[in-house]
């Protein structure tokens, strides 16, 4: 008690231990996240602060508000809360342990005055018979009965549900246990994501924030990217055939698929997004009497004219100047160098725009003579985009989950019930006075009592 | 067929809210028992609308509880209302905060049925929503956001009795046949731990789900984060409450708040960037 006394008088800690707090800090975290909600966060802040007055965009950098949940001001509050919760706890225990181990005496005075009148019953026979009888039936419908005599009184208690003082710290300990998963998960985990294009492969991954990229430690391979869409044309189904390799063999396949994600030496991925690239351009090549149909991809190099010249394909597009698919090839013959587009609809074009071709010799596709090249198609290609991470974390938010449940459970559906009977004589009979008391659920305490009275009368429950 | 059980279930309960009204101004059982006929009547086609409409769906192939998008979701967020408010009135023996609760109920309602023919279509899951704690998710949120509504009922009921019993006595006596301010205030602070529970649960499966579709538990989407504002609120509350010894009037305000942010967790989120924007 002297203890507790100066603990109290420490103003660090009677701060820290005071409830108004709690409701301050409660109030306060909403409100920064409201805030966090209406301003935009990280990446979608960059282009709203560069529409916001230079003095403005400043203040808000500053107070680090397009990242708010991870600026050292509401870790503050975030940390303020938990320190109040663990001493406002600490605080409170001892009050609760007391709660736990009292056990009021049944004798004491008052208890048995202003009883309503089912609570007061007439028995023939002894006190210690009627007393008997009586504890039997609370021991049924209460639990283990404590006995007291005296002077021909008998006093009887039993209660039950004790453990519900401590539900409040189940709470918080499950509150606690999550922050401290996420804090864990924070310090050791890392996210990043990956395009991968169906039928190639990746070692690394980006970091997310902007941290640069990691290594994986083993390759990723998509060996194959799918993608449904209902009637309607809303999307059914992505998913991504992966082979995780390491060490130049598959140590492991599967179907990644939105709701379905993968695991591999602990790190797991998730279907996150995907998307279409400019795949193989489908290239005829007319010269000579000859004609050759090629299949190529960005970079990729040919030789023409009997080795005579190289070419190469420059670049890839689905959509050139709204003129329809396109490649640029560049061509080496020698000491000589041309480059020069290919449309797959050439003819349509020089249709609506006579001579273009005379006119901008770039969009000749028989600039090199006397070849001609000519598009037949560009395939597109699909990349699927791999969301990737650690989170040694997850287990302990799932037990801290748990444990918040089991606290809720304890707090708010389980009272203490405490019943007293006094057995004294009166009238030449026995006499039998129930009282009872409990912090919550009064009705379950009636309940009860009204189950041990009719135990007692002999009448089926 | 299910959207026009549902039709009729949206008349019934304007049927309702009228004599429930109706037995406010007069004060006569007789209007309050056909009040809660009625309420019954609109529940049990409301539950049957929504069985039919989920049993069409595995008609259509495609096999979902109709819990999917914003139009399903408000026929739900009615249907959660009307139960847990008939559960309600049934333990307290008391109509009184039928004429505060069956609004909420009757607009949800009427909101939704304003919705587009292509809403009100059952259409097939989006890869994200392929999932089996759909319906644990959207059940656990609805109980929730159901017995909050009752609170925030229970906190204007609160007010309208001082109004009518003037303010001069505001804790005992006056009022009418309304119950007294301890019995509203007690019955708004069951109401929030009812809901808070149900929030808590929505707020965890919901996260189990996030980190089988997206990877991470959390990531402070404006769902998510003002679930979590929601959250706060009512444990603000129940700890003023509990610890403080807040009682009545503040704890009215704190429910009638507390609901308006569970407004916005609900409706007024769909116009910020979110995960959840599927919704609408």
């Amino acid at each position: 008690m002297q203890e507790e006394k100066t603990k109290s008088k420490n103003p660090v800690w009677s701060f820290f231990s005071s409830v108004r707090l709690t409701i301050a800090l409660l109030i306060l975290i909403a409100l920064a996240a409201v805030v966090g909600t209406v301003v935009p966060q990280q990446d979608a802040a960059g282009e709203s602060l560069q529409k916001l007055p230079p003095a403005l965009a400043a203040i808000v950098k500053a107070l680090q508000v397009t990242d708010l949940y991870r600026s050292p001001w509401f870790l503050l509050l975030m940390g303020l809360l938990m320190a109040n919760l663990v001493i406002c706890s600490l605080n409170r225990l001892p009050a609760s342990l007391r709660l736990y181990r009292r056990r009021p005496e049944p004798d004491r005075p008052g208890l048995y005055e202003n009883l309503p009148p089912g609570r007061v019953l007439a028995a023939e026979g002894s006190v210690e018979d009627a007393a008997d009888r009586m504890g039997q039936a609370l021991e049924k419908s209460i639990g283990s009965v404590e006995r007291k005599t005296h002077g021909g009184t008998v006093w009887l208690s039993a209660h039950r549900g004790a453990w519900s003082y401590f539900g409040v710290y189940v709470i918080h300990a499950g509150v606690l246990i999550i922050v401290l998963g996420a804090v864990i998960g924070s310090i050791f985990g890392f996210e990043g994501h990956v395009n991968i294009p169906a039928g190639g492969s990746a070692d690394a991954i980006e970091l997310r924030g902007g941290k640069g990229t990691m290594k994986l430690g083993f390759d990723v391979r998509c060996d194959d990217f799918t993608v449904e869409f209902y009637d309607s044309g809303m999307p059914k189904l992505y998913r991504s055939d992966l082979s995780f390799v390491k060490g130049g063999e598959v140590r492991a396949r599967g179907s990644l698929m939105v709701n379905h994600p993968l695991e591999f030496e602990g790190i797991r991925f998730y279907q996150s997004t995907y998307g279409a690239i400019p795949g193989e351009a489908v290239l005829a090549v007319e010269g000579k009497g000859q004609r050759a149909v090629k299949r190529l991809r960005q970079g990729e190099r040919f030789a023409i004219d009997g080795g005579k010249a190289q070419a190469e394909i420059l670049r890839i597009e689905g959509n050139l100047m709204r003129m329809g698919p396109a490649v640029k090839i560049g061509i080496t013959a020698g000491d000589k160098a041309l480059a020069f587009w290919v449309f797959q609809f050439i003819d349509a074009i020089e249709e609506h725009n006579p001579g273009i071709t005379k006119q901008v010799p770039q969009f000749n596709p028989a600039l090199y003579r006397p070849y001609r090249f000519a598009l037949e198609g560009i395939e597109t290609a699909f990349y699927t985009g791999l969301k990737v991470n650690r989170d040694p974390g997850v287990p302990i938010v799932g037990a801290g989950a748990f444990v918040l449940v089991a606290g809720f459970l304890l707090t708010f559906f389980s009272s203490h019930r405490q019943v007293f009977v006094r057995v004294d004589r009166s009238d030449g009979k026995a006499r039998i006075s129930i009282a009872g008391r409990c912090n919550r659920d009064p009705v379950r305490l009636d309940r009860e009592i009204g189950r041990a009275v009719r135990l007692y009368r002999g009448e089926t429950p | 067929m299910n959207t026009k059980m549902l039709g009729w279930a949206t008349m019934v309960y304007l049927v309702a809210m009228a004599f429930y009204l109706i037995r406010l101004l007069r004060d006569d059982e007789y209007w309050g028992k056909l009040a809660t006929g009625t309420s019954l009547v609109g529940l049990a086609l409301h539950t049957a609308g929504i069985a039919v409409r989920w049993w069409e769906s595995h008609r259509m192939g495609l096999g979902h509880a109709p819990l999917a998008n914003f139009y399903e979701s408000m026929i739900f967020f009615s249907w959660s209302i009307m139960l847990l408010y008939l559960i309600t009135e049934w333990r307290i023996k008391n109509r009184v905060i039928g004429p505060f609760v069956t609004p909420v109920a009757f607009l949800s309602m009427a909101y939704a049925s304003l919705s587009p023919d292509e809403a009100t279509r059952i259409q097939p899951l989006i890869p994200a929503l392929q999932s089996n704690w759909l319906t644990s998710h959207v059940v656990t949120c609805f109980m929730g956001y159901g017995a909050f509504t009752i609170a925030f009922g229970l906190g204007i009921l609160f007010f309208a009795r001082r109004i009518v019993s003037g303010t001069g006595n505001p804790s005992k006596g006056g009022g009418g046949h309304f119950p007294d301010e301890g019995a509203i205030e007690e019955l708004i602070y069951h109401s929030v731990i009812m809901g808070f529970i149900f929030l808590s649960l929505g707020i965890i499966t919901g996260s189990v789900w996030a980190h089988s579709a997206w990877g991470s538990y959390w990531s402070w989407d404006p769902k998510e984060t003002w679930s979590l504002i929601t959250w706060l609120i009512y444990a603000a509350l129940l700890h003023a409450r509990l610890v403080r010894g807040w009682r009545g009037k503040r704890i009215a305000i704190m429910a009638i708040a507390g609901f308006a942010s569970v407004l916005f967790t609900y409706l007024g989120v769909n116009y910020l960037d979110s995960l959840h924007s599927y919704l609408m």
